[in-house]
């Protein structure tokens, strides 16, 4: 059976919805180290793009999850090697917008802590701890089932206090939830 | 050491795209694909896009629109992780999921479902209020906004104090941003602070920088009253004597009268003689009448 044709409002509606989450998500994912709007710009124009390939049972919000995901890890790539070629233009990346120098500094050192862990560990950490999403609604996002993302959330905390430590951003309470852990 | 969830909180805070940063890749996309998703390919292929992504944003709970007046709403529920009961006046602007409480007046008490995603602040012109997945109450009257958390934990982000975070029972007052509200302020804690905390707040609402016209005369006049009160005589006498000279002066009567009883106590007759002659003149000397005969009449 066809499926109606999207009309403009629709494509404004999803475009809405995505516009602030993918932003959102390039800027955590991130981490400080690559140009979050420029990623954010290219992973909406894939999105945007291949929204017609969307299968039908799976959540816009997970495919855009996992284009932003690849376009991040590209630009990345891009920022690291950039360090190391002459004349290269480094990415531009705009520093937290903290209110007080203070705080500016201690969100410089999540950055640097979230940099420093695994793919896994950084993506589960934004889903769960920063956006406050169910552990349900992180394991739709991600393709896994509850009980991974439960287990890998406690294995991502535990990585976040060691290397939290390692960087001088001194964590005291790391509490378990048993709603989301 | 800082709390973990201080710690996110903050990077929440910190890394929530702005509406500039916002319009800056709506701009981009724009640039690059000629405004906005380019229509005919849309349209030409897109019999499936519209029931996924209809679908999919019904399934990942889209956001509906909650922008509305509270004014006295009562108990109303903003989507269907939020509970808000409005006793004051205010407004809610943005989604379901991201939402804005600007209240102006009154008590405010919110429930936020915990752990679903939704970002949720209440402002005021004091300060903004956080949700890190709580249940608290906001009331903004003549002492500034106040919040109490019922459970969970908010940030409370005071204009003038700074952040903090509030965990269980705890509350925070931020005061008064202007001196008319600071004024408001000292007002409501006459009676209810001894004069020494209340001449700590007429102080600090003196310094601000808007202090000035009435509320500055207001402000001098309460001054000297509570100097009085807490037994400065002295001090008392000085105080509404500035008042006076100032520019725009509020109960006169009260301080001349201040003024002129406290000039015969030290038995200075000379002093309080302008005192009790702004008195006479506004018809208001009443049992100084004796102190004006004695303290006009010429030294023989």
């Amino acid at each position: 059976m066809p499926h109606p044709t999207p009309t403009s409002n629709d494509r404004e509606a999803v475009f809405g919805r995505l516009l602030p989450l993918v932003t959102g998500w390039c800027t955590r994912l991130g981490a400080g180290q690559i140009d979050a709007e420029a990623a954010a710009s290219d992973a909406l124009m894939v999105v945007l793009r291949r929204l017609d390939d969307v299968e039908p049972d799976s959540p816009i919000e997970a495919f855009a999850w996992g284009v932003t995901t690849r376009v991040v890890r590209e630009h990345r790539r891009r920022a690291w090697w950039r360090k190391w070629v002459p004349g290269a233009p480094m990415e531009h990346a705009a520093p937290p917008s903290a209110d007080s120098p203070a705080q500016r500094e201690r969100v410089r050192l999540v950055y640097r802590v979230l940099d420093a862990l695994s793919e896994a560990h950084r993506e589960v950490i934004v889903l769960m701890d920063l956006e406050e999403r169910a552990a349900s609604e992180v394991a739709t996002i991600l393709g896994l089932p509850e009980g991974t993302v439960r287990s890998r959330l406690r294995l991502a905390r535990e990585s976040f206090r060691a290397e939290a430590g390692r960087v001088g951003l001194g964590v005291l309470h790391l509490v378990e939830d048993p709603d989301d852990a | 050491m800082r709390d973990y969830d201080d710690v996110l909180a903050e990077t929440r805070d910190a890394t929530r795209p702005s509406a500039e940063q916002l319009a800056r890749v709506e701009a981009e996309l724009t640039r690059r694909q000629g405004r906005k998703p380019p229509r005919a390919r849309w349209i030409a292929g897109a019999g499936v896009a519209l029931a996924l992504a209809a679908a999919a944003l019904f399934t990942l709970r889209a956001p509906a629109d909650v922008a509305r007046p509270l004014d006295h709403s009562g108990a109303v529920a903003l989507g269907d992780k939020v509970q808000v009961d409005a006793d004051g006046e205010g407004a809610v602007v943005g989604s379901a999921r991201e939402m804005t409480l600007d209240w102006r007046r009154g008590k405010l008490s919110v429930e936020v479902e915990p752990k679903q995603g939704v970002q949720l602040a209440v402002r005021t012109d004091e300060g903004t209020v956080r949700v890190v997945g709580t249940g608290f109450d906001v009331d903004r009257g003549p002492l500034g906004t106040t919040v109490t958390v019922r459970h969970g934990k908010v940030s409370v982000d005071c204009v003038r104090g700074g952040l903090s975070y509030l965990t269980v029972g705890e509350s925070r007052t931020c005061e008064p941003v202007s001196a008319a509200g600071a004024l408001r302020r000292t007002l409501a804690l006459q009676g209810v602070v001894s004069p020494e905390a209340l001449l700590v707040e007429v102080n600090g609402a003196l310094g601000r920088t808007d202090a000035d016209g009435a509320v500055a005369a207001e402000l001098l006049a309460l001054r000297a009253g509570t100097l009085l009160e807490a037994g400065r005589d002295a001090d008392a006498l000085a105080a509404a004597e500035r008042a006076l000279a100032a520019p725009d002066v509020t109960r006169a009567e009260e301080l001349h009268r201040m003024a002129a009883r406290l000039r015969l106590a030290s038995g200075d007759c000379a002093g309080a003689l302008p005192h009790l002659q702004a008195l006479d003149a506004l018809g208001r000397l009443g049992e100084e009448e004796p102190a004006l005969r004695r303290c006009d009449t010429p030294a023989p």
